[in-house]
């Protein structure tokens, strides 16, 4: 699977749920958000086993200033983070069940604080997940 | 001379009439009819919507028994509240001709239908929708009674719910004798006097006729009184719950169906995915607008705009269709071509064909219309790759007569890819496959 594969699955996989950020009134939302939250949550999972570091100096601050950021409010976000996203999903390796439990938990935690029901976040990670691994080189 | 409306300009593209017939009838059935025409002319009004200079378009959209929403394309928004910015402009929706109706359409539908379709009984269908859309009589009696008679047997003990519900949704949704909203609203209150255990009085037909349930005929006030009288009763909490039940299992429910139509295998094995999925979510938001107009904190897992969101980009899925099969089918991939050709990613292309936002097509479909876009550029040799890897693809399938549309559409792409570069044997086998195509069609359906 590639890069933009693994980010249409996790965008379809979520659907209106990236609506859960906005309360009142119905938006379209612009659709920079929607690749946004596909890679807030793939590096939300990969955090959990895999060191941004050493994609290279100052790559960690990078994807954290990119998570800050987008928990603030996704329309914030004006760095491109995308190709570091794919550096990194090259890089990482599938990971023990205990690191995927805790990837997991990145992952639902990221997307409770958007606004999702723990339910509904949880059903939704344990997808992405799984879209996630299979994205990674054995 | 009235203007006459044609499917793909005329164009004769093998197996239009099937999809035509599925996807054009799901469409129109999705609300009462002159909600629907009004829909139309809401879609028609916005594909011209004026782009001004410094200002930002709106258009008002009147609702009789709620307040004004309003809309915007450049860029999308949807507000419930007037925009008052210095740099907002407000627009009334003008008349479009009153000949572009959805009626019109389907008249146009039905002739073609008349020519290119075997079953007898799928025109008899369509027949039907179409005398709903061109009668000023009222439709929909027949979808009411078989409700008010499931009702009668459920209440009284003598009908199994589960088979009741299979045959009203077979009938009334799949089957068009309701609109999808009408039928959505109507299976919430079936389902939901089901589980409070708790039915709407029936009255007489006549001084000494049998009872019968009138909720169906006015189903959404009956439903939005059903749930105010309950609310204020001892039966609050029971109704709470179920509420919530009822909306948390079917916008689950409806997201899971419009991932099956856009990994359907056809088209119109799609459009029952879409249908499904549109129902469902339209009774997620139906019944949390109950609750919040009772005051009833029920636990959904959902808010309120994400199944508006849901509903509305389901419904637009479906609407599409209309818009994409009254144009010349070169339009389509023609606008791919200009998105291609100015950088536009291939990932973002399909995001407006074929996601929970834009499920128009399904996912391989996209992924031939822009093959068939790949044709006018400089990425020919690809698309024609591409195009015979999903002519093989589909002639694999294990109902090939369900993928007739998407076998013809490659056909005809092909046929003129072939014929632009001068292919002249592998232009006759198209042309010859597809005018032996449409013999055998129209000989077999003017035998009947």
């Amino acid at each position: 699977m590639n890069q933009d594969q693994l980010r249409t699955d996790i965008i379809d996989e979520i659907g209106p749920d990236a609506h859960s950020l906005y309360d009142e009134e119905r938006y379209a939302i612009p659709e920079i958000i929607l690749h946004l939250l596909a890679d807030a949550c793939i590096i939300e999972f990969l955090k959990g086993f895999f060191d941004f570091e050493g994609l290279g100096k100052g790559a960690r601050d990078r994807f954290g200033e990119f998570i800050r950021e987008f928990r603030q409010g996704p329309e914030l976000v004006t760095l491109n983070i995308s190709g570091d996203v794919d550096h990194a999903l090259t890089a990482a390796r599938v990971p023990s069940d205990e690191a995927i439990a805790e990837a997991r938990e990145h992952l639902v935690n990221l997307l409770t604080t958007y606004g999702m029901h723990p339910d509904i976040a949880k059903a939704h990670a344990a997808v992405i997940e799984q879209s996630i691994l299979s994205a990674l080189p054995q | 001379m009235p203007h006459r409306y044609k499917i793909f300009a005329d164009k004769v593209i093998f197996g239009t009439a099937d999809y035509a017939l599925n996807r054009v009838q799901a469409a129109c059935r999705i609300l009462d009819k002159d909600r629907a025409e009004n829909a139309w002319r809401l879609v028609q009004g916005l594909a011209h919507a004026p782009q001004i200079p410094g200002k930002r378009v709106w258009y008002r959209i009147p609702h009789p028994d709620d307040q004004d929403s309003f809309i915007s394309v450049h860029p999308g928004e949807y507000r419930k509240s007037r925009p008052t910015s210095g740099d907002d402009m407000i627009l009334e929706l003008s008349e479009t001709s009153s000949s572009d109706t959805l009626a019109n359409r389907l008249l146009a539908l039905l002739d073609l239908c008349r020519e290119d379709i075997l079953d007898q009984s799928e025109i008899e269908s369509l027949a039907i929708v179409v005398k709903h859309f061109t009668k000023k009589r009222p439709s929909g009696r027949e979808g009411v009674e078989l409700f008010a008679n499931a009702d009668q047997l459920t209440r009284s003990g003598d009908g199994n719910r589960h088979e009741l519900t299979q045959r009203l949704f077979d009938e009334c949704l799949l089957r068009y004798k309701l609109s999808l909203v009408e039928f959505s609203a109507a299976m919430t209150l079936f389902q939901l006097q089901a589980m409070m255990g708790q039915w709407i009085e029936q009255k007489r037909l006549r001084i000494f006729g049998k009872k019968y349930s009138q909720a169906y005929e006015d189903v959404f006030r009956s439903f939005f009184n059903y749930v105010h009288t309950l609310a204020a009763s001892e039966h609050r909490q029971k109704l709470v719950e179920q509420l919530a039940e009822i909306g948390n299992v079917n916008y689950a429910d409806a997201a899971a169906h419009v991932k099956n139509a856009l990994n359907a295998p056809s088209l119109t094995s799609s459009t029952t995915s879409l249908v499904l999925g549109a129902h469902q979510y339209f009774i997620a938001l139906l019944v949390v607008r109950a609750a919040e107009r009772t005051s009833l904190s029920a636990p959904f897992r959902y808010k309120l705009v994400q199944a508006e969101e849901g509903y509305a980009c389901t419904q637009t899925g479906l609407f599409s269709s209309i818009s994409f099969l009254f144009n010349d089918p070169d339009d389509e991939p023609n606008r791919i071509a200009r998105l291609l050709a100015s950088g536009v990613s291939e990932r973002r292309i399909l995001l407006n064909l074929c996601s929970p936002f834009w499920p128009c097509f399904t996912k391989t479909f996209a992924r031939v219309l822009i093959a068939t876009a790949r044709l006018q550029g400089s990425q020919f040799n690809r698309g024609l790759t591409e195009l015979h890897n999903f002519e093989q693809e589909y002639g694999q399938v294990a109902f090939p007569q369900n993928v007739n549309f998407e076998s013809g559409w490659i056909d005809h792409a092909l046929l003129n890819a072939y014929r632009r570069t001068g292919n002249q044997e592998r232009t006759r086998y198209y042309a010859t496959r597809i005018a032996g195509q449409l013999i055998v069609t129209r000989a077999l359906s003017g035998r009947r």
